[in-house]
């Protein structure tokens, strides 16, 4: 039975993973459009999430602790066919807000300073 | 349950992601083709590059500092005349409900893996999959009974990183130098 981080936990990865597809295939493209005489001035398409937003329904099946008594796991359920069974005032929702953060700032002025390195080294 | 219709919730993120990706860059091809065929003059010896520019000539009668009238021409591109079709997609927003699942899926859909794609997360003890359901139009009352998921997305251009734009320079710099070597026979 997952716990309710596991189902979060998994959620977040594979949004984090979407967006790394999304952002290969603006690499792929950003090396077609550099060997293009016009293309190679065009802005590189490239989406990205802004924001998201998840509201997802569950029902708790069982609490337990980790062992060492600190954490509080919740078994639950989250298939619908399963949650049909579930009586409406045992059924819960969780709302989760995403947004995307641009964690590029801390390597932003040393990142400058590898890419010339590697340049001037070639 | 149908296990054929549920596939990888980053999948099903990623799938409008790519779509406007890819329609961007068929809008970015198709101004490319407007521009050669609108600005320039092709022939059969120009194969690896765009031609001769298409320009417009004007005659025009205009006084000269000496005061005498005399005719005047003016050519300028046609391509500063008309305004080049780019679209770009500024904000989208994507709303869908699911049925979620962690029950394993017996066949991986075609297309990119997200598994390879993303080779280089940390592995997941549970792996969620699920099914795309239509929203009602209208009342969001019974929505809940429906579904157990919705999800509301709003896609945007990202910003440029900082390293790819330190490429972008290097490109110029590569530009400005192929026009120095090339100098007028």
């Amino acid at each position: 039975m997952p716990t309710l981080k596991d189902i979060v936990g998994s959620l977040l990865k594979d949004i984090t993973a979407a967006r790394m597809i999304a952002d290969q295939q603006s690499a792929e493209i950003a090396g077609k459009y550099a060997e293009h005489p016009l293309l190679c001035m065009f802005p590189v398409p490239n989406m990205t999430i802004k924001n998201m937003e998840i509201d997802l329904r569950f029902a708790v099946e069982k609490t337990g602790n980790t062992g060492n008594g600190k954490e509080m796991e919740l078994d639950v359920i989250i298939e619908r066919e399963r949650l049909e069974k579930v009586p409406v005032q045992q059924i819960s929702s969780i709302k989760l807000n995403i947004s995307m953060s641009d964690l590029q700032l801390a390597a932003l002025s040393d990142g400058k300073n590898i890419i010339s390195q590697q340049l001037i080294q070639k | 349950m149908d296990n054929q219709l549920y596939i990888p919730f980053g999948q099903i993120v990623a799938g409008p992601l790519l779509a406007m990706i890819e329609g961007e860059t068929l809008a970015a091809q198709a101004t490319t083709e407007f521009i050669e065929k609108a600005g320039f003059i092709k022939s059969n010896s120009d194969a690896d590059n765009f031609g001769r520019l298409r320009t417009v000539s004007f005659s025009y009668v205009k006084r000269n500092f000496d005061g005498q009238l005399e005719e005047a021409t003016l050519t300028v591109p046609l391509l500063s005349l008309i305004p080049i079709p780019l679209l770009q997609i500024q904000k989208a927003y994507i709303e869908f409900g699911l049925d979620l699942t962690t029950q394993p899926k017996p066949n991986e859909p075609p297309g990119k893996s997200l598994k390879t794609v993303a080779s280089g997360l940390p592995s997941k003890t549970v792996n969620t999959y699920g099914m795309v359901k239509s929203l009602p139009n209208g009342s969001t009352t019974d929505v809940r009974s429906q579904m157990q998921m919705k999800v509301q997305i709003e896609v945007g251009p990202s910003d440029i990183p900082a390293g790819l734009s330190k490429i972008f320079q290097v490109f110029d710099t590569v530009v400005d130098e192929n026009k120095a070597l090339k100098k007028p026979k």
